[in-house]
């Protein structure tokens, strides 16, 4: 039996999962979109589409916990935080960083890409290199 | 089954509903309606049934399998509480652990009819806000008007005292503490109750209600209040009162 807000490598691979689809997340939308226009949409599409985490869904349950925790605290809200919270936000934010390696911010416009070798922000459009 | 939509007593018309005492639920199967009576649903009682829900979740190739089981738990509190029924052939009610001769087909609906709670539709829309008190309407099954046909009262008003960030982290984190068996990648999410939290806020934050009597007397003093508030109600009115299902909620002022 694993306590998830104890497994915490767990938490930073579900944050960083997290972190990957909300990038892609237009894409599949769009996807999903152009699909609903053609109609030319089945069950296979909407399994691809769909939100997939490699994890049991407990340890995303936790990390959009801890996420709002860090978005209080952020705001200036003080919380006695418990062994389990404060390890989450260490994750949480390991996990970012790593995401920002992956996905190097725009330098023009701050959005993040798709890889380190993009040649042109997906967003503003402008050249990286 | 038949339609088992209760005839509805509205609070704002000086409806009470009486916690105390017997309480019984009717429903029609076929062509004959079936009373079971019970006797008072404790807060210990519906403590035991809110720890027998199974809620588990578990990624099953591209999909999930979530798992929400209140019926074996609901049928356990029957069981338990059920003195007497109506409506049946046979003497069988007489004889030692008669209620578990009784099919699940009637079990089921009488655990679902316990569990008739909801939000009241429209509540609030009538009066302004009033920031320092947090108004949740609850619309409940209860009673019966006759063999077959359950009553109900509709606007049941429970006030809160404002809910602080504390309090949404300590709901938010009990929705969030959860365990995994079989490991991380394929093993199953045993989701957290919440229920006892959600007693503790009710009774800390509770500040007064309408619509409930006891000992035939509206339930006004505090201590009555949360002592003999109905368990499934003060967990069903804390959940509206966290989903932001109240008016002050609605106005960004939940907090």
């Amino acid at each position: 039996m694993i306590t998830v807000s104890q497994d915490h490598d767990g938490v930073r691979i579900a944050a960083l999962e997290l972190f990957e689809e909300q990038l892609h997340r237009h894409d599949a939308d769009r996807a999903l979109a152009n699909a609903l226009i053609s109609g030319d949409i089945d069950d296979a599409l909407l399994a691809k589409l769909s939100p997939n985490s490699s994890l049991s869904p407990g340890y995303r349950d936790f990390v959009v916990y801890v996420l709002w925790l860090k978005s209080m605290i952020g705001a200036g809200v003080q919380f006695d935080l418990t062994d389990g919270e404060a390890e989450g936000l260490r994750a949480i934010e390991a996990a970012r960083q790593e995401f920002v390696t992956k996905h190097p911010p725009c330098r023009y416009c701050g959005y993040f890409q798709y890889s380190t070798v993009s040649m042109r922000c997906h967003k503003c459009r402008k050249e990286l290199r | 089954m038949e339609d088992t939509q209760p005839v509805l007593q509205k609070i704002s018309d000086g409806a009470l509903l009486p916690l105390d005492g017997e309480r019984a639920v009717s429903f029609i199967d076929g062509k004959f309606p079936y009373t079971f009576y019970f006797s008072r649903l404790t807060q210990g009682d519906w403590q035991t049934y809110f720890e027998g829900v199974v809620y588990t979740t578990q990624n099953q190739r591209e999909s999930q399998l979530t798992v929400l089981d209140m019926e074996n738990p609901g049928i356990d509190l029957v069981q338990q509480k059920l003195i007497r029924v109506e409506g049946y052939r046979g003497d069988f009610a007489s004889k030692p652990g008669w209620q578990a001769k009784i099919m699940p087909r009637h079990l089921r609906p009488a655990a679902w009819l316990l569990r008739f709670v909801g939000p009241c539709d429209g509540f609030g829309e009538d009066r302004p806000f009033d920031p320092e008190c947090i108004e949740v309407g609850l619309t409940a099954a209860w009673g019966i008007t006759e063999p077959g046909k359950m009553s109900g009262y509709e606007g049941l008003i429970h006030r809160f005292a404002p809910v602080t960030a504390e309090h949404r982290r300590k709901f938010y984190r009990a929705s969030s503490e959860s365990r995994v068996v079989g490991g991380s990648r394929n093993g199953k999410t045993i989701h957290a109750l919440r229920h006892r939290l959600l007693f503790s806020f009710y009774d800390e934050l509770i500040l007064s209600v309408d619509g409930y009597k006891v000992r035939d007397q509206p339930l006004t003093d505090l201590n009555d209040i949360r002592n003999d508030m109905d368990g499934f109600h003060k967990v069903k009115a804390v959940e509206l009162l966290f989903a932001g299902a109240s008016k002050s909620a609605d106005a960004g002022q939940g907090e």
